[in-house]
């Protein structure tokens, strides 16, 4: 019982120690309004995200377009239909689409032919060169895969062509009529025809990707990384605010044995601020993987950057080296994590940041246990470094 | 006068005293981002040889139509730029691979997969992409693959239909022969589709490079963070002084202007030192990067993008008024310069972002920032946006002053 007590006690002066910190934080209303923001334009992005935009965009121009061609408006229709990284446009004159090319409003112009299915037929019996045009500045890798998607729409067309006028050639059926041959064939093609694609995707732990693009638009799909570099940029910043109150002596008062954990535990606060309200964004954004792994990615990430915090701290000596690090430190996070773009280089850089470690971890039970060694190192490395150096430090005052 | 002189003086000394340090974090800093620029151009670059995807592939590698079909990816001029594939006979290996980053994916090919299609059962195949959170590239990799499974279904379909329509027509004793010619075909005209294109280019004289692009992006993103350098510097808690000085007969204006004089003059001196430096790397490596092809290009380029730098420090100043303590002034200024600098087109193209952006995009104080750049680097006309770098200037000087003004009488 007396345990109990003394263990309740511990608790509720933890909990005043929280509170008392975290009103120091807050009550710097810019520090409190800037993570209220973060949600706030994590919402805006969400909702710019599912606006029309596109990493590469096509002018659609279908030729003769006052006369209804089934075929080439299905083939634009389904293009205009599409909701990728791909944009496209429709525009009702030639000139216009390739205007829209040489002014940079569409990265390229694809002319379709009056009659697409006569312009296939014709290619595929050799009777023509092309089946359509485009128009473009320079023919670049992005404008080779968007044609690949163009290829997927035109191909149900050309491949029926290549089996119609294969069977054509054949000389059993040199007596058969044409429009025999295709009437009969085309019901056998579209009974063997099946919708579905015959890919699958996952991640490495087996958990369904979101082919909707929700969690992986790419509009919205650095806001994780940048809501991790805020987290640690939290942490940074309130390392530098305990440098200043042990340097003006604000915790004088504390007992020896207490200081060697404080200056995690005042890290740790501050970082849970940033954490809380990153989680909550998370959330808004439509990011979440499931609550309870983001919790615990968050939670092991919230400790990660405060180890490393301290040991920025301990290694950097005073406030003026530790703030004049935030921007390059800030930058390498931004380059070497996987917030933009996923680089493996500098691996021995990489190893060292907390964010790589979270952000690889969404769906990596791998990563995730790399993490976890990680946050013990880090916690323990650096609760020592300062031990030793303070250790040191005062054997010197001694002598 | 007399008075702001020797302020002027006073703070030209105070940073003048911190040059050094901060010069030293601006060579830290531009390190960072020519690392940036380093990995950004050669993660862009279009020759073959250079970065490419690594993709893995799980499957009986023994498989003919299999091994044809990973050639015939590795020919094909939309893939051999970009992807490299790497065959694994067990998952857990190519799991490992992906684990440690050494591959972007795999595609795991369940066993008999070909005779799946050859039957029409068509077992899945699966794209097991990493550890991280998707983006562009999982997108678009889910798109190709939908016309990777277009291109195989419809195939099935032809080769069924035409196995169907012999039977019915009872020609079966050169069906499977057929059949195999017909395969064949299928695979000659998916293999030559780009013939189907008749591809017309223009020459652009005018057109900005990706390269020249992000040379404008990286360097206002430099010139916003450079700004939390000096947050220490800047950021006051005590206004004692300024107070005094008040009453003394310095206006709070005269102040403001003596503070941002001195604080341009450390951002222009450390922004110099970094140009004269690049300088002389480019006369030693003979180096060139997109429009810059020389020492020249380069300090006209520079100097014409003054305006920029003066609009920037107006921001940080107006941001290190705005606040009260270090930590407010780092974060603020942090996620100014993110948040700005994203919806300015820093770290995707704006053409990449939804119409709407765009239009904000042309009136943020970065986004007006980046034009300029843009045209300078062209060297074309940027009159419009120098006038409109000008007038945000004094918009945040005003502001400032106005600040400063309303903390020392309150």
């Amino acid at each position: 019982m007396g345990e109990n007590k003394r263990n309740m006690r511990y608790i509720k002066r933890m909990g005043i120690w929280y509170f008392l910190l975290n009103k120091r934080f807050l009550k710097k209303y810019i520090f409190t309004l800037l993570l209220l923001l973060v949600p706030f334009l994590v919402l805006g992005m969400r909702v710019a995200s599912k606006e029309d935009a596109g990493v590469l965009k096509v002018a659609l121009y279908q030729e003769n377009q006052g006369q209804k061609e089934e075929d080439s408006d299905g083939i634009v229709e389904q293009l205009l239909e599409k909701d990728g990284v791909i944009q496209y446009e429709k525009v009702d004159a030639q000139e216009e689409a390739y205007e829209a090319v040489r002014q940079g409003k569409a990265d390229c112009a694809w002319i379709f032919p009056a009659d697409i299915a006569e312009a296939v037929r014709k290619y595929m019996a050799g009777e023509a060169a092309n089946v359509m045009t485009v128009y473009t500045k320079e023919d670049t890798i992005q404008n080779k895969l968007a044609r690949e998607q163009l290829y997927g729409v035109l191909y149900p067309m050309v491949s029926y062509e290549t089996v119609r006028q294969f069977i054509e050639k054949q000389p059993y059926f040199e007596d058969m009529d044409e429009d025999t041959i295709d009437l009969s064939m085309r019901e056998m093609y579209a009974g063997m025809q099946v919708e579905e694609s015959i890919f699958n995707f996952t991640y490495m732990d087996g958990t369904k990707s979101d082919a909707s693009g929700g969690s992986d638009n790419y509009l919205t799909s650095p806001l994780r990384g940048l809501l991790a570099i805020l987290i640690l940029l939290c942490g940074m910043a309130v390392t530098m605010f305990y440098m200043q109150d042990e340097k003006e002596g604000i915790f004088i008062w504390m007992p020896v044995r207490h200081r060697r954990l404080f200056p995690w535990l005042y890290i740790l606060v501050g970082t849970l601020d940033g954490a809380v309200c990153a989680y909550v964004a998370l959330w808004v954004s439509g990011s979440f993987i499931g609550w309870k792994r983001e919790f615990m990615l968050m939670i092991l990430y919230m400790i990660a950057v405060t180890g490393f915090c301290n040991l920025l701290r301990v290694l950097g000596g005073n406030l003026w080296r530790v703030g004049a690090s935030i921007p390059v430190i800030i930058l390498v996070n931004l380059v070497l994590c996987p917030v933009f773009i996923n680089i493996r280089s500098f691996p021995v850089i990489q190893y060292l940041l907390p964010g790589y470690y979270y952000l690889n971890s969404l769906h990596s039970d791998l990563m995730l246990g790399r993490m976890l060694l990680y946050v013990a190192v880090i916690t323990a490395g650096s609760i020592g470094l300062d031990k030793i150096m303070k250790m040191e430090l005062s054997v010197e005052q001694r002598v | 006068m007399k008075g702001f002189g020797i302020y002027l003086k006073l703070q030209i000394k105070r940073m003048s005293k911190s040059f050094p340090i901060i010069f030293l974090m601006t060579l830290l800093l531009a390190g960072s981002f020519g690392l940036l620029a380093w990995m950004q151009m050669s993660i862009s670059q279009n020759d073959e040889g250079k970065q490419k995807v690594a993709l893995g592939i799980v499957g009986d590698a023994k498989d003919s139509y299999l091994g044809f079909g990973i050639s015939a990816l590795e020919q094909m001029d939309s893939s051999r730029f970009t992807v490299s594939f790497v065959m694994f006979d067990e998952e857990a290996k190519a799991k490992r691979q992906l684990e440690d980053g050494k591959i972007g994916g795999y595609i795991l090919i369940p066993e008999g997969f070909v005779d799946s299609v050859v039957t029409g059962e068509n077992l899945p195949v699966t794209y097991v992409a990493g550890g991280g959170q998707g983006g562009m590239g999982s997108q678009l990799i889910r798109e190709l693959a939908e016309s990777v499974s277009v291109m195989i279904t419809e195939t099935q379909a032809g080769i069924y239909g035409m196995q169907n329509y012999y039977i019915e027509n009872d020609v079966l004793d050169t069906l499977y022969e057929d059949a195999d010619r017909l395969n064949l075909k299928y695979f000659d005209v998916v293999l030559g589709r780009e013939k189907m294109y008749k591809i017309e280019t223009f020459s652009d004289t005018g057109g900005l490079s990706i390269a020249g692009y992000y040379v404008c992006a990286l360097l206002l993103v430099f010139l916003l963070l450079w700004g939390m350098n000096c947050a220490a510097l800047m950021v006051r808690d005590d206004l004692s002084l300024e107070k005094v000085l008040k009453a003394a007969g310095l206006k709070v204006g005269l102040q403001a202007a003596g503070e941002f004089i001195a604080y341009l003059g450390l951002m222009i001196a450390n922004y110099l030192g970094i140009i004269m430096l690049l300088a002389v790397g480019m006369k030693v490596s003979d180096l060139a990067f997109a429009e810059i092809s020389g020492i020249g290009d380069l300090l006209s380029f520079a100097a014409g993008v003054w305006p920029v730098v003066l609009c920037v420090s107006a921001l940080q100043f107006l941001i290190y008024n705005l606040v009260n303590g270090l930590i407010s002034g780092l974060l603020l200024n942090f996620l100014g310069a993110i948040v700005l600098g994203y919806l300015s087109g820093c770290f995707y193209p704006l053409s990449y972002f939804p119409q709407m952006i765009q239009k904000l995009a042309a009136f943020l104080p970065t986004g007006i920032a980046m034009e300029y750049m843009k045209n300078v680097i062209r060297k074309k006309n940027s009159g419009a946006q120098f006038f409109q770098l000008l007038l945000y200037t004094a918009v945040f000087v005003t502001a400032a002053v106005l600040l400063k003004k309303h903390k020392l009488e309150h």
